[in-house]
Parts: structure tokens; sequence; C-alpha cells
């Protein structure tokens, strides 16, 4: 398993898969062309879907939690970030009032892009 | 523009500009985010909104060298992207001795610096920590 991101836009439509290099089983690393398509897709990205490792309800590192922040305070707007693991999915949204405060939603009716995303996180190659 | 100087470039709540002052090209990480603190706090950069709220303590610094689309060395801040990353379990217990003191919080962190600031928004303060290299346990005392 390796994990795999994709930034979803408006429609629920799958906008550009992140497969970068230096990606690992626990991790995407920072990548300045990943910022480049959040930025130059700013108005039409509805938020960022990754893999993590492993079964059962996935949970927000740290990491993800500095990052969603960081993202959505450059960008000026708020985003859905969905967590997958082999057989669950998971979204985070901002509900404040702390930065880093984000509520966790279970998801049972999975978007068709969920399947493609474990398919490429299950490759053995890397980006 | 000196061979020595560069062109700071901020993102920040949908907007992009640049500090209308120059940066030494080796300025450190830390001196290119100050600077665009204030200057964004007070509204410095042309484009960008005053924001006193403006925090860059997730944002990266990029540094691009003179090029043919643009004859001087550029720095851009930007907000970071990585996700994922090795998590620690978190025990955070009042202060007392231990199995004795009641567990307050327990939760997946990645380092002892999101165990921190995790303690901050409890309310308590961090006191020590130990136990284990899979596991981590944070005693806290009122403030």
């Amino acid at each position: 398993m390796i994990e795999v991101g994709v930034v979803i836009e408006e429609g629920g439509i799958p906008l550009h898969w992140h497969l970068p290099a230096g990606r690992t089983s626990a991790s995407l690393p920072d990548s300045r062309g990943l910022w480049d398509v959040f930025w130059e897709n700013r108005h039409r990205i509805v938020g960022f879907a990754h893999s993590h490792p492993g079964s059962g309800w996935p949970g927000p590192s740290w990491t993800d939690l500095t990052t969603f922040a960081a993202i959505e305070a450059a960008l000026g707007r708020r985003l859905a970030w969905w967590i997958t693991s082999s057989d669950h999915l998971i979204v985070l949204r901002w509900i404040g009032p702390g930065r880093h405060q984000y509520e966790e939603e279970m998801l049972f009716t999975e978007p068709e892009w969920v399947a493609q995303l474990r398919h490429l996180s299950e490759t053995p190659t890397r980006g | 523009m000196q061979d020595n100087e560069a062109r700071l470039n901020i993102t920040w709540q949908g907007a992009n500009g640049d500090l209308p002052d120059l940066m030494l090209t080796d300025s450190s990480d830390a001196e290119v985010k100050a600077a665009a603190l204030e200057a964004v706090r007070t509204g410095g950069v042309p484009g960008i909104p005053a924001d006193p709220n403006a925090d860059f303590r997730d944002f990266v610094v990029d540094r691009f060298p003179p090029s043919e689309a643009h004859p001087y060395s550029k720095i851009m801040l930007r907000p970071k992207t990585p996700f994922g990353g090795q998590r620690q379990h978190l025990y955070v217990f009042e202060q007392g001795r231990y199995p004795n003191n009641k567990k307050i919080a327990e939760r997946e962190m990645d380092s002892d610096e999101a165990a921190i600031a995790h303690a901050n928004t409890i309310d308590a303060t961090w006191v020590w920590t130990a136990e284990g290299q899979q596991h981590r346990t944070v005693w806290l005392r009122p403030q």
C-alpha cells in the first residue's frame, strides 16, 4: 500500500491525481506542484482526498490537520478533506473556532472516485 | 535589483501579491516569514487586504533563481502540503501517581509539538513526557 491523493472539483469529479515521488505507505511529501493545482483551480475545487494505510475508520494526523488549515488559509475558503482506509471513508470539515478544529463525518455511501483512489494506493509502483 | 536581492511573493486568504521591499536572497525562512507576517498584518502587500490574524507558521518558503520568465530571484511563501506521517498515541493524565490519576484525553499525535499544542487547547500545562517508543504519556497539572 502507498498513499495517494486526489483533488476533487465541483460535481465530485477528480481533477488531479496526486502521486508524487517520495510518497510512502504512511505519508505524502510536501509538493509545490500540488499547491499549484490548488491555486490554479481555486474557484472550482471542493476538496482533497488521500488514502491511509490499513482498514477501519481512518483519522487525521496532526500533519493532516495543519496542512488542511494552511491550505484553507492561503485559498481563503474552506474545503472538504476526505480520508480513506481500505474499507472506510471519512470527510473532515472545519467547524472552529480553533484553527485546527475539524469535525469528522463517517460516510457510508462512497463517491465513485474512492475505488480508483484505493486501486492506486494498492499499486506498488511509486510516482 | 542586485544579484543578492529577491522579490517575495505571498499568498494569503485567496489573494496574492509581492512585498514592495526586496528581500536578501540569503534571508532565512524565519526572516522571510517574519517580513511577510508584518506586511500582511498591516496591509503592506498590494493585492492582499490587511489581516491582523495572518499566520504563516504552516507555510513553506520556495526559492527560485532568475530565469527567462523572471530575470530576478523570487521567494514564494505558500502553504505546506504534506499529508500523513507517523503518529503517536498521546495519553493525558491529571498530575498524580499513575495509574490512580484520572485520564483526561487520549488521541493520536504526530509529535511532541502536536502534543504540546493539544495540551494548550485543553488549558493544561505540559510537565513531563515519557514511556516507550510507540506510546507517549504526557503528565499535566492545572495552570
